[in-house]
């Protein structure tokens, strides 16, 4: 024990430095796996979100015989109608249950 | 120990379930519902609208958990949400969708052409939304008018049409050829005009025809191309606000700032060209050596030599580009080629073995007539009508402007065309007589040459109104055969000797002593342009037409 160097000090700490490096890294790379995820789900956000519109103004302009906004309750069905496509849409991309 | 795991394990299994139970689920909302499709300020509709999208409970797994006690299994977020503004753009490019090319240069579906506002107050009969419009050039127009259309002028770039390019003159080199070239130019020109009466020179009318200037022809190509291809996105017209300076359309002399009415009278009149042609030459009608030879008729007797007289239509050249440029558009779309149906003149060349056999066949005309007479040429001839149908879902779009006054762009309308009446008359107009005097030859030739209409008049007694100089070159068109002299049925009886002498008689006097020998009738081709309209709101899901979308604003 007498010959024991205090070298191996800073060697325990290298070790214990690649442990916490190890730990940080782990976190670290939840947060980035939770930032692309938000970032994934914001950008299918905003392509859903135009599609949306493209196809309730077609529902509202062109089919208008099948679908008339002439009262309140059927344009709340087509708008609706429509969450319930985005909802499916995105039960397809594996976000929604 | 093995109770431990497992008591562990369905811990886990418990825990995880429960964080399963939070479903994921997505909404959209919309908010602030249009009332109406509405227009923009170049005659596109638009839906302006507002929408939410949420994401509750999105479920982000968590990888690290499974090594490290502290961090959870899953990250929850209760709500991801986007809210965006949108406007979507139905612009009518029925061209522009046929063609990357013009897509690409930026082409809209708003064509040269303006309504009366009051056209859209009068549908046709059993319609509520067809109209039937008639082409009037611009100087016709009326701010009453209820069933035309007007051409306008819009400056756009020259993207899609050629600049016209100065005609070199042809050069006149010093050589053999050359020299022989000019001689023959010197001899068969109009400058050596006799001026004398023996070749009827006096009295030629010259042929009101300007050709067109370069700057007219400018105007016409670039008229066009705003037909086929649409205004230009860069050049389009604008509806006329309180606020802001409207697109004025007014008098030509203010043109293309930056829209005005198309006018140009120029291009209004018939080109007629009268050329005498040999075998290998063709002369000009008015060379010395054209009049010798069909001033008295000798043409009619020599084979390969033709005196021909090509006469455009009369009618004004907006009319035929607005129609041919519609066919060709229409055609383009529906693949058939309606450009083929719009004949060009005949040009009425005779055969090897006809020219042969002329003097035979104008000797066998001499004798039919005379023999059996000849028939009257008509006043007016049964008008001719080509009406083209377009199948409703395949008609070209196409956005017009809608005026009040005629001084600004108020709004726009976009109409499917889907019928296009192209209308013929013929009426005739002039008539050209040969007057000799008592003794036929011998008093000398004199021609005179009558064009109807405003012109001045050579009756011939000098007294005559035109339409009865009209009714009276029509009444001796035809002439009388010596049978129907003979067999005079309705001046008594048929063998009755002194009919009989009377009409011999009759006939050596118009034979010999008619005062007026009718050489020609002109007939003028009038022509109408009618459009049949339906007016839409331009259906975004239609290939002919162009969606854009627009985020306004997305947070």
């Amino acid at each position: 024990m007498r010959n024991a160097s205090a070298a191996i000090v800073p060697l325990f700490l290298a070790i214990m430095l690649l442990f916490w490096f190890i730990w940080f890294m782990g976190g670290e790379s939840d947060n980035l796996h939770k930032t692309t995820d938000l970032t994934h789900l914001q950008k299918i956000q905003d392509k859903l979100l135009e599609a949306a519109m493209i196809r309730r103004y077609e529902l509202a302009t062109h089919k208008k015989e099948l679908y008339s906004e002439e009262s309140e309750e059927k344009r709340a069905a087509l708008d609706a109608k429509i969450s319930q496509d985005n909802h499916i849409m995105m039960q397809r991309n594996k976000i929604d249950d | 120990m093995k109770n431990r795991v497992l008591i562990s394990l369905s811990l886990l299994a418990a825990f995880e379930l429960s964080l399963l139970a939070v479903t994921t689920e997505t909404t959209t909302t919309f908010e602030d519902i249009p009332t109406t499709v509405q227009t923009d300020k170049y005659g596109n509709s638009f839906y302006e609208r507002k929408a939410t999208i949420t994401t509750k409970n999105f479920k982000v797994d968590n990888f690290w958990s499974r090594f490290s006690d502290k961090a959870d299994n899953q990250s929850i977020y209760e709500n991801i949400s986007r809210t965006g503004t949108f406007k979507i753009t139905t612009e009518t490019t029925s061209a522009c969708t046929l063609d990357t090319q013009l897509a690409a240069q930026g082409c809209s579906g708003q064509k040269p052409f303006l309504l009366n506002d009051e056209v859209l107050l009068a549908p046709m009969a059993g319609t509520s939304d067809e109209f039937e419009v008639a082409f009037v050039e611009a100087s016709g127009f009326s701010p009453t008018a209820v069933n035309s259309f007007y051409p306008l002028d819009i400056l756009r770039s020259e993207a899609y049409y050629k600049e016209p390019t100065v005609a070199t003159a042809s050069s006149s080199g010093k050589s053999f050829f050359s020299f022989f070239t000019g001689a023959f130019d010197f001899i068969f020109s109009k400058t050596i005009g006799m001026g004398s009466d023996f070749f009827g020179k006096a009295d030629i009318a010259d042929v009101e025809y300007t050709p067109r200037s370069d700057d007219a022809e400018d105007r016409r190509q670039r008229y066009i191309a705003n037909i086929i291809a649409g205004v230009e996105q860069d050049h389009r017209m604008t509806k006329a606000t309180a606020d802001s300076t409207a697109t004025q359309l007014d008098a030509p002399t203010r043109l293309n700032n930056p829209a005005s009415l198309l006018h140009y009278a120029e291009a209004k009149k018939s080109t007629e060209q009268e050329q005498c042609q040999m075998m290998f030459l063709t002369m000009s009608a008015d060379g010395l050596m054209c009049r010798m030879m069909s001033g008295f008729g000798m043409d009619a007797w020599m084979p390969f030599f033709n005196k021909t007289k090509t006469t455009k239509m009369q009618a004004s050249y907006i009319m035929g580009d607005t129609e041919n440029a519609l066919l060709a558009m229409t055609g383009k779309i529906e693949n058939v080629p309606y450009m083929n149906d719009v004949g060009g003149d005949d040009d009425n060349k005779l055969s090897f073995l006809q020219e042969m056999l002329k003097p035979m066949v104008t000797m066998m005309e001499m004798m039919k007539s005379m023999m059996f007479g000849s028939s009257k040429a008509s006043k007016v001839e049964n008008p001719v009508e080509r009406v083209y149908e377009f199948a409703e879902d395949e008609a070209m779009t196409m956005t017009f402007a809608i005026t009040n006054d005629g001084t600004q762009v108020d709004d726009f309308a976009n109409f499917k065309l889907l019928k296009l009446r192209s209308v013929y008359g013929d009426m005739l107009d002039s008539c050209r007589v040969h007057y000799t005097g008592m003794m036929g030859f011998f008093g000398g030739w004199k021609e005179t040459f009558y064009i109807g209409g405003n012109k001045s008049k050579f009756g011939p007694d000098g007294k005559m109104s035109s339409d009865e100089w009209v009714e009276w070159c029509q009444e001796s068109t035809g002439g009388r055969g010596i049978f129907s002299y003979l067999f005079d049925w309705s001046s008594g009886a048929m063998f009755n000797p002194l009919n009989w002498m009377k009409g011999m008689m009759d006939m050596f006097l118009n034979m010999m002593f008619g005062t007026y020998k009718i050489l020609e009738i002109e007939n003028i081709v009038a022509k109408g342009l009618i459009l049949d309209l339906k007016k839409v709101n331009p259906d975004p899901t239609s290939p002919r037409n162009t969606r854009t979308i627009e985020v306004i604003e997305i947070r």
